[in-house]
């Protein structure tokens, strides 16, 4: 990701047109990962609404008990113990985006696409448990919330690669290759958050 | 499902956060703890946002 959307600046000269194709790029970003969270946040609200109380109560515990085991075992897929499926709609966006569209069409076509997060490989499996948990909470808010702060997070990191990338004029992998070595790290602090998440979740149901 | 072995360190740690974050919890030490530690909705956010950083590291 790093890779092609720090390249978004590559080239550029002027500080404004920096800012102007970063910050559409954010804002890009931002919008799609909160309606994510509002279309996930939707599908467990008619869930809910669309069945028996009773029924939404089983599933609802059946639902936690789901995300407590999905988060545990994605932890373990994360660090290469299991292969699990990880569902995605594109292998990577394309990079002809950047050479089509650089810098702001680009910036607005990229931001929208990872915002989504399936528009690339998934290599953490907390997007998927995350996703899941905004499903079993039914609530558009909470789903907008949520999934609106990982792209916020996602999309506002942007910021220091594609200054770095600006003032010096590098290539960004080049300029990021101790990031990119870094994943291996990043994999591990998230299955250690998946385990407590799991954890935290299932106690929730049966205690 | 493949069970790789070259992950063995990790998985081990692993292993252990599970098991000590189970006790804590069953075991009733949590009640002694912070309520925001154990709050799954504070954890999801946290989650959330480290999630964004670290996607950050895909090439």
């Amino acid at each position: 990701m790093i890779g092609t959307i720090g390249s978004l600046v590559q080239g550029i000269t002027k500080y404004r047109q920096w800012l102007v194709a970063t910050s559409i790029y954010i804002i890009a970003c931002s919008s799609t990962s909160v309606l994510l969270g509002i279309f996930l946040g939707l599908i467990g609200y008619l869930v809910q609404h669309l069945v028996g109380n009773s029924f939404v109560r089983a599933v609802s515990e059946y639902g936690k008990v789901l995300v407590g085991v999905v988060a545990i075992a994605y932890a373990f897929s994360d660090i290469g113990v299991i292969r699990l499926p990880r569902p995605r709609a594109l292998h990577a966006v394309p990079v002809s985006w950047w050479r089509k569209w650089r810098p702001y069409g680009a910036s607005i076509a990229y931001g929208a696409a990872l915002g989504v997060g399936i528009t690339t490989e998934v290599q953490f499996g907390a997007f998927y448990v995350l996703c899941l948990w905004c499903i079993t909470q039914g609530n558009i808010a909470y789903g907008a919330l949520l999934i609106g702060t990982y792209g916020v997070s996602r999309s506002v990191t942007i910021l220091p690669a594609s200054w770095i990338v600006y003032k010096q004029s590098t290539d960004s992998i080049q300029a990021f290759n101790k990031l990119l070595d870094a994943r291996g790290a990043a994999k591990f602090i998230m299955a250690i958050g998946l385990i407590l998440f799991g954890v935290l979740v299932l106690s929730d149901v049966v205690l | 499902m493949k069970i790789q072995y070259h992950s063995l360190g990790k998985t081990v740690v692993l292993i252990i956060v599970l098991i000590v974050t189970v006790y804590i919890i069953y075991s009733g030490h949590a009640s002694k703890l912070p309520a925001e530690l154990g709050s799954i909705t504070l954890l999801a956010f946290l989650m959330a946002v480290l999630l964004g950083i670290a996607k950050t590291t895909t090439a």
